[in-house]
């Protein structure tokens, strides 16, 4: 069976009623059962093949293909959000502002290996931009899971930092999700990014990419912004270490 | 000159960051006001707002889970007006909390294309912005409806613009769009 994309297709219909049967789930109205004895489980922790790698070759591959992902993304950037970020656009605009000076603080902070330093910057990041999660937010759960990706030990106190900040300064939505994230569980789109990015092949970065950008109004960009900000800490710690 | 600041407080209301940031726009673009926000009362976003200058114009009680609107307006009447129409015009999106700001429609506003053109029946336009995966789903619901489409939302994919405009062809219609930018129609924008 193919995907389903659109669960009208398969006379699933808004209102409709689901009910548990014991040993799935059923909508009667759409004659319609979920069996889950046949259901992939899913991981919502990093798998191995997002794993940053850190020699030197690799870092070089990394900084090309962290390029190429930013160059995808910057040609669909929309206008609100931290879109405008990744083509280093939308000064003047006070959210912008904002985010562009906390962000550079966090990436500094984290390339000195400064976590305690990258606290307070994430924390102003937090509910930080328009929407159902804030720009801010999403900003962060690309950054935690890049770190993480990358090896770099500074996530853990970052997310933990993070997780307690959020449920007071943001909205209950992006709370949850940042509290996910700070436990290493992401989507499978930001997953996908990862792996791409691992793997450094064009082909695999333009899907995983075009599929990041297409979630939510500005989510997607906003969480790429944070991925890139991650790979850039990740790329220059190591460049100085190699030096 | 003394600019006049009005804010409004939407309890537990949550939209996505374009349809806030074409509000804002549009409230931007009236006559006599200077500045315009609409954002979610995070501490983040206030401290963005009072550095604004905006910091009057925020709701007591106003938190993280809540939309607010702020405008700094010449005049009162102008700043007054600003708080209305966006008020009015977040209900059009079809306002999910409840809208408590000032001039806030008590009527309920139409959640679907088909209660719209219920209440509306010589309507033959729809202008679709949602998140652009559930966009091509709306615009063929407008479609089968008898509705032009003024498709705002991007991010929708080839092969369902092409579905669209074929079906659109069929019926006489038109689809402007995906991600169409704004328009001035019958004098609303």
């Amino acid at each position: 069976m193919g995907r389903v994309r659109d669960l009208r297709t398969v006379g699933v219909e808004p209102g409709m009623t689901l009910r548990a049967t014991g040993d799935g789930l059923a909508i009667p109205d759409a004659r319609l059962t979920i069996d889950p004895a046949r259901a992939h489980v899913w991981d919502p922790g990093l798998p191995r093949d997002a794993r940053l790698r850190s020699n030197r070759a690799s870092t070089d591959r990394l900084v090309v293909a962290a390029e190429v992902a930013r160059v995808l993304a910057a040609g669909r950037a929309p206008s609100a959000g931290f879109g405008p970020l990744l083509v280093a656009d939308g000064h003047g605009d006070p959210w912008l502002d904002a985010a562009r000076v906390r962000i550079e603080r966090q990436v500094a902070a984290l390339a000195d290996r400064d976590v305690e330093a990258a606290v307070e910057p994430a924390v102003g990041l937090i509910g930080l931009g328009t929407g159902l999660t804030p720009s801010g937010d999403d900003y962060l759960v690309g950054l935690l899971a890049g770190l993480e990706a990358s090896g770099d030990r500074s996530w853990a106190p970052l997310a933990r930092a993070i997780a307690a900040a959020a449920p007071s300064r943001t909205t209950a939505i992006g709370a949850a999700m940042l509290v996910h994230a700070a436990r290493g569980e992401y989507t499978e789109r930001l997953h996908d990014v990862l792996i791409a990015l691992a793997d450094g092949r064009s082909r695999g970065l333009a899907a995983a990419v075009g599929r990041a950008m297409a979630y939510g109004a500005t989510s997607g960009a906003d969480t790429l912004v944070g991925v890139f900000a991650a790979v850039r800490v990740a790329t220059s710690g190591r460049a100085r270490a190699a030096a | 000159m003394t600019l006049v600041t009005r804010g409004a407080v939407h309890k537990n209301s949550y939209r996505d960051s374009v349809e806030l940031m074409g509000i804002a726009a549009q409230i931007e673009a009236l006559e006599g006001i200077q500045r315009a926000g609409l954002v979610m009362a995070t501490p983040a976003n206030l401290g963005v707002v009072a550095a604004a200058g905006l910091a009057d114009a925020v709701p007591a009680g106003a938190g993280s889970n809540d939309l607010i609107v702020v405008v700094a307006a010449a005049d009162e009447a102008v700043a007054d007006a600003a708080i209305a129409r966006a008020a009015a015009l977040l209900a059009a999106g079809g306002d999910g909390g409840g809208g408590s700001g000032e001039g806030a429609s008590e009527a309920p506003a139409a959640q679907t294309l088909g209660e719209g053109v219920a209440e509306l029946p010589d309507a033959n336009l729809a202008l679709i912005s949602t998140p652009g995966t559930y966009a091509a789903a709306e615009a063929l619901r407008a479609l089968k409806l008898g509705l032009n489409v003024l498709l705002f939302s991007d991010n929708v994919s080839i092969e369902d613009e092409i579905r669209l405009k074929t079906l659109a062809d069929e019926r006489g219609l038109l689809v402007m769009g995906p991600d169409c930018g704004t328009a001035i129609v019958a004098d609303v924008p």
